[in-house]
């Protein structure tokens, strides 16, 4: 690397900061206005139907049975205590677990096949309910009272199965006394491993996040989308007398780019560290204040010893630092497209406005059309979204199809300014 | 010595350079004049190695610069039209971006600029003769000892106007070659050879050496 390469790389990163301060107004604004968004849309979210009647799907197994087991459930169903709360329709096990994943359905409990042979034999059997992890206030006291259910069956049961098991397996004269602890032993076998009969699936249309960390990531995306605006300082026409100069002194089209890539990846992986430390903190705040919000990762943030962002995984930070190159280079194709910057800008704002309507910003994408769905899954801006998530999870699932991703995009930007150079001498070579 | 032979240059169909040819010596203030948009600007361009002609030579000191981009570079220093600046940068830090120092720039270019108030205020903060004097001091960090100037006293004040000529005279006397292009009467009569550019042909017009 020569003296004026190192030269054009220090800077660089003095006019961006440079730049940087400049705008500083601007984005706080941004910031602010993101940021009331993002606390307007997880309570809204949050709150939205709390008194709707819920939605739940049942699936019954698909055979004679299931006419017997539908006039048990015909019967609940009209019980008032059911009715007042639940509408119940029939589906099928696939279009129950989509429904609950796309939103349209509250609820769902899935009957297995030999549930009504079990029940006559006297044989446990499990049965699946489908509750969404971000769930209304009536889905959460449907849940409730499931629970109480449960626990109201699970406890007759062990009760059952202590004393049957105590007279046909232990066939043994006990004293009095003994038989209070015996039974009582038996008892908590029972109740713990009735625990297994019922099981619990959560599915969400936010996939395995909170409402908070979904918003709040992609909060954190929007305000980084928008600093490609500010970056465009870096690429103003003034700077195409000095471009042609610099060709002189061994900084060609190539290089510069590399240099500016490489600048505004470092400026954006500091300022997302930043923005994430600060969102990390809004959402403690939520949690201390008045806000109706209970979630796991608040949980989590409450807790003093344990340390929401989990910072020490390197896989993280590789993650991350990909992130940051894909959004410098996605900058930097965007605004090297023509020789005039305010285009160039207009074309980042448009770009940013799409990826954030279509990539599942404002809705999640498991409300769009699959059309739209089908489209944002081409944009980056999802998987930068998935990339600024993993702040908050303790453990690193899909990393790799993660970097793999980002690192494709990444890729496929590199082949479009290798085609857009290849152009462009083939232009010169012509005039 | 730059010698320049049958350089041609065209954009698109319009060609803008037709056979054009030059020389100029050490102590020799060259200024090339026509009407805008005449290719002046072009030329320099090419004199500067940042565009390559279509075909020709240029020998500089006797070394074919077109096979050799650091002929250039160690030669000819180069002031644009338009001030080659950063105006989010400081004058300090413009004049390292050619020099490809860090830390002060050397001694004799800020005093011979008068650079040493101005070092770290920003460009964008500089008046249009400041800006200028910084552009020159920036064409000139590694000591070339040919310039190219491309109008270098548009738009100046004649204070300013007179500390440039001064500065081309002194350049010229230590054995340096200014090769311009002006629409300045003044610099024009200070010039020891006048070419004029029309129609993509230069012809020279004036030459005191003959």
């Amino acid at each position: 690397m020569n003296k004026h390469t190192l030269q054009f790389l220090y800077l660089e990163f003095k006019r961006s900061f440079v730049i940087l301060l400049h705008s500083f107004l601007a984005f706080l604004v941004l910031m602010f206005l993101v940021v009331v968004a993002f606390i307007g849309v997880t309570f809204a979210a949050k709150s939205a139907e709390n008194y709707a009647k819920i939605h739940v799907g049942v699936v019954l197994p698909p055979d004679n049975q299931s006419r017997s087991l539908k006039l048990m459930t015909s019967m609940i169903e009209n019980r008032e205590s059911t009715s007042k709360i639940a509408k119940i329709s029939y589906l099928g096990q696939e279009e129950a677990y989509e429904k609950i994943r796309d939103g349209s359905l509250d609820a769902a409990i899935i009957i297995g096949d030999t549930f009504v042979n079990d029940v006559m034999t006297g044989i446990n059997t499990p049965a699946i309910v489908l509750i969404p992890e971000e769930s209304i206030l009536n889905v959460d006291v449907f849940h409730e009272l499931i629970d109480d259910g449960v626990s109201l069956i699970k406890t007759g049961e062990s009760a059952i199965y202590s004393v049957t098991e105590c007279s046909f397996v232990k066939p043994m004269i006990v004293e009095r006394y003994q038989m209070e602890n015996f039974l009582t032993q038996l008892y908590l076998q029972k109740a713990i491993s009735l625990e297994t009969m019922y099981k619990r699936n959560k599915i969400t249309a936010f996939g395995n996040t909170s409402i908070q960390i979904y918003y709040a990531s992609i909060a954190i995306c929007i305000l980084i989308s928008f600093l490609g605006i500010i970056f465009s300082g870096l690429y103003n026409e003034q700077n195409k007398v000095i471009a042609k100069k610099l060709k002189l002194y061994g900084l060609g089209e190539i290089k510069i780019a590399a240099i500016r890539v490489f600048v505004i990846s470092v400026i954006v992986l500091i300022l997302f560290l930043l923005f994430s430390f600060g969102m990390d903190a809004l959402i403690k705040c939520m949690g201390k204040g008045d806000f109706p919000v209970e979630t796991d990762i608040l949980e989590k943030a409450l807790d003093e010893k344990d340390t929401v962002m989990y910072l020490k995984n390197p896989a993280k930070w590789g993650i991350w630092i990909i992130m940051s190159v894909s959004i410098a280079v996605f900058f930097h194709t965007i605004l090297s497209i023509s020789g005039n910057v305010w285009t160039n800008v207009m074309i980042l704002i448009q770009s940013v406005f799409y990826m954030i309507l279509c990539g599942g910003s404002i809705f999640p994408s498991a409300f769009l059309p699959k059309a739209l769905d089908s489209i944002s899954t081409l944009l980056p801006f999802g998987y930068w979204r998935s990339a600024v998530a993993i702040l908050w999870e303790k453990k690193l699932e899909n990393g790799m199809e993660l970097a793999l991703k980002l690192s494709f995009f990444i890729f496929a930007m590199v082949i479009i300014l290798i085609l857009r150079q290849f152009l462009s001498l083939y232009q010169r070579r012509k005039d | 010595m730059i010698e320049v032979k049958n350089i041609a240059r065209s954009y698109g169909k319009r060609q803008v350079l037709k056979d054009v040819s030059l020389t100029a010596k050490p102590k020799e203030q060259v200024a090339i004049i026509g009407r805008n948009g005449c290719g002046k600007s072009t030329l320099l361009q090419v004199l500067a190695g940042i565009e390559k002609p279509l075909k020709g030579e240029i020998s500089i000191f006797s070394q074919n610069a077109l096979k050799n981009n650091k002929v250039f570079r160690d030669f000819v220093g180069y002031l644009p039209q338009e001030n080659p600046l950063i105006d989010e940068l400081s004058v300090k830090d413009n004049i390292n971006m050619w020099s490809g120092r860090f830390g002060k720039p050397e001694k004799w270019l800020v005093d011979e600029f008068a650079l040493e108030d101005m070092l770290n205020k920003k460009v964008a903060t500089l008046s249009g003769g400041m800006k200028r004097r910084t552009a020159i001091a920036c064409s000139l960090v590694l000591r070339p000892p040919i310039l190219i100037m491309d109008e270098p006293t548009a738009a100046l004040d004649i204070y300013f106007k007179q500390e440039i000529r001064e500065f081309c005279k002194t350049f010229r006397e230590n054995n340096g070659i200014i090769i311009m292009a002006t629409h300045d009467e003044l610099e024009i009569e200070e010039s020891s050879k006048v070419y004029v550019m029309e129609n993509g042909v230069l012809t020279l017009l004036r030459d005191d050496n003959e």
